[in-house]
């Protein structure tokens, strides 16, 4: 589990803190959705959690490591993988299964084990094909498919994605969004997303919303995103079908807000009838 | 493979690739010496069959290799035309007071042809040699460095991402070009100063946007336990086989007899 307890930081030129007195439990085998406006403390807090930032006051625990003592952030690193948005600016190699390779290299694994994992990987992200492909001649989704295979390669327990879909197409998105699913479902691994794409985040157990450095609410996925009033003011306007629920609602029906999906609403304007 | 871009590294079976790193860096320093120690045509032309083998045994099309000539057209033509018109000697052609000697147009040629074995030699190691085994090539070679506390490791690692960054930054500058140009950048303006101007709308942007992708890119080495510390422990480790000593053998022996006809000629 981590456990984030009464943590702040501010970075050095900072005017001030860009994270407050959070605290947060991030459950095993849990996809946790992290919500709010540009510059609101999300991809520091995503930073924080992998020991890349050190919280200047309060305490960051990964499986009762604290990420305060020097000598566990390898091991916090290794546990607690870290996607950013733009691919281009993860790769080290111009050979997929190269770049693959360079965090289990890291770890100083023998080179049979490393093949090994760089194989797994890059099956588990459907890349195997591409192995031997430099990067700059992948689509984007595939792109991020083999940053998240080199992450993978790692054998994380907690998977931190900031924005992971941001500069991707629609199919590229797609393509992801399978990928995350899968990890959850077959390699129960906990993931933890940032995003501004409410689609991406329907996958989420639990969405927490930050508000200027500061937790300003958490609640179930579904609870959160049928609010369309907390979205709008996290700077996110609302799932498309919920604005269409509230539309409804105001032309006086009486639809639940809290459908999410098409079917779930079909089922509910049949019964209407 | 479609999209291939020069001086990329393009992954292949062939008998050039498989060959170790540290010795294709070798044979490179080699022929290097060789041809610029040497101005004998037999040599010379000896040279420019060696390098069109090699092409052939690296499995790159002939016409993609003779294609990325384009890019260095200019040097190529600079020095061949700077050459001839003023090196003097015996002339051949003399259009007022300009002439072009005998002398000249021999040692434009030989020059000529040492470029291009320089080039094609190079552009086949580290089209031949993916940038992870380059840089664990040149760090083994560099070794001995380690002992002078000349951090060997953090420079072949630069080396790799630099390597590594060209296709990306040349898409960037292609895409930063387009957008000033939209904007009223003239890039083929007969003005010199307009042209250089406009130019520069492109390397400051271009200088920082780099700026931004090496921070994240250090975040991202970061995130995967990269410390900086010299590892090994590769996926694919240096592997000394016959045909490699066989090469290198074979690579000396051209190199001494370039030594004795440069020696046998002064």
């Amino acid at each position: 589990m981590i456990s984030i307890r009464n943590a702040s930081y501010c970075y050095p030129q900072g005017e001030r803190p860009a994270l407050r007195n959070i605290n947060l439990d991030i459950r095993e085998n849990e996809i946790l959705g992290i919500i709010g406006r540009n510059a609101s403390g999300k991809s520091t807090l995503a930073r924080l959690l992998n020991g890349v930032v050190i919280p200047s006051t309060g305490q960051v625990e990964i499986d009762g490591l604290s990420s305060a003592i020097p000598e566990n952030r390898g091991l916090i690193k290794q546990k607690v993988a870290l996607l950013l948005a733009e691919p281009d600016n993860q790769f080290v190699s111009n050979l997929v299964e190269e770049d693959v390779a360079f965090g289990p290299e890291n770890l100083g694994l023998a080179p049979s084990e490393i093949r090994r994992r760089v194989d797994t990987a890059l099956q588990m992200v459907s890349m195997e094909d591409y192995a031997k492909y430099p990067p700059y001649l992948l689509s984007g989704g595939q792109k991020q498919r083999v940053c998240i295979a080199g992450l993978l390669a790692m054998r994380p327990k907690y998977m931190v994605l900031d924005e992971p879909t941001a500069m991707l197409d629609p199919q590229g998105k797609k393509e992801v969004r399978k990928i995350l699913g899968e990890l959850k479902e077959q390699e129960g691994l906990s993931i933890i997303i940032i995003s501004h794409d409410l689609e991406e985040l329907l996958q989420a157990d639990r969405l927490v919303w930050l508000e200027q450095g500061q937790i300003k609410l958490q609640d179930s996925s579904r609870n959160l995103l049928a609010r369309v009033d907390v979205l709008r003011n996290a700077g996110l306007g609302g799932l498309e079908i919920s604005r269409l629920i509230e539309q409804l609602n105001m032309a006086g029906y009486d639809i639940p807000s809290d459908i999410l999906s098409p079917s779930e609403l079909v089922e509910e304007l049949c019964r209407l009838r | 493979m479609t999209g291939i871009k020069i001086g990329q590294y393009v992954h292949g079976d062939s008998f050039l690739h498989s060959l170790d790193p540290r010795i294709k860096i070798i044979c490179c320093i080699v022929i290097m010496v060789s041809v610029l120690i040497n101005y004998s045509w037999y040599y010379l032309l000896f040279h420019l069959l060696l390098i069109i083998m090699a092409i052939k045994a690296s499995g790159l099309s002939f016409r993609f290799m003779s294609g990325c000539l384009r890019s260095i057209r200019y040097l190529l033509l600079v020095t061949f035309v700077l050459q001839i018109f003023l090196t003097p000697g015996e002339a051949v052609l003399s259009l007022g007071r300009i002439s072009i000697s005998q002398e000249g147009l021999l040692i434009a040629s030989i020059n000529l042809l040492r470029l291009l074995i320089l080039f094609f030699g190079s552009l086949l190691l580290i089209m031949t040699t993916s940038p992870i085994k380059l840089s664990a090539g040149i760090e083994f070679l560099l070794l001995p460095l380690n002992k002078l506390n000349i951090p060997v490791h953090h420079f072949t690692t630069i080396l790799s991402i630099s390597f590594r960054f060209i296709p990306t930054l040349i898409e960037e500058a292609t895409i930063i070009k387009n957008a000033q140009r939209s904007r009223g950048a003239q890039f083929d303006s007969p003005n010199l100063i307009v042209r250089l101007k406009s130019y520069m709308a492109i390397i400051i942007p271009l200088f920082e946007a780099s700026l931004l992708r090496a921070e994240e890119l250090g975040e991202a080495m970061d995130s995967r336990c990269y410390t900086g510390h010299p590892n090994q422990l590769r996926m694919s480790s240096l592997k000394l086989m016959g045909k490699d000593l066989v090469l290198l053998g074979f690579m000396f022996l051209v190199l001494g007899i370039g030594i004795s006809i440069s020696l046998g000629s002064s």
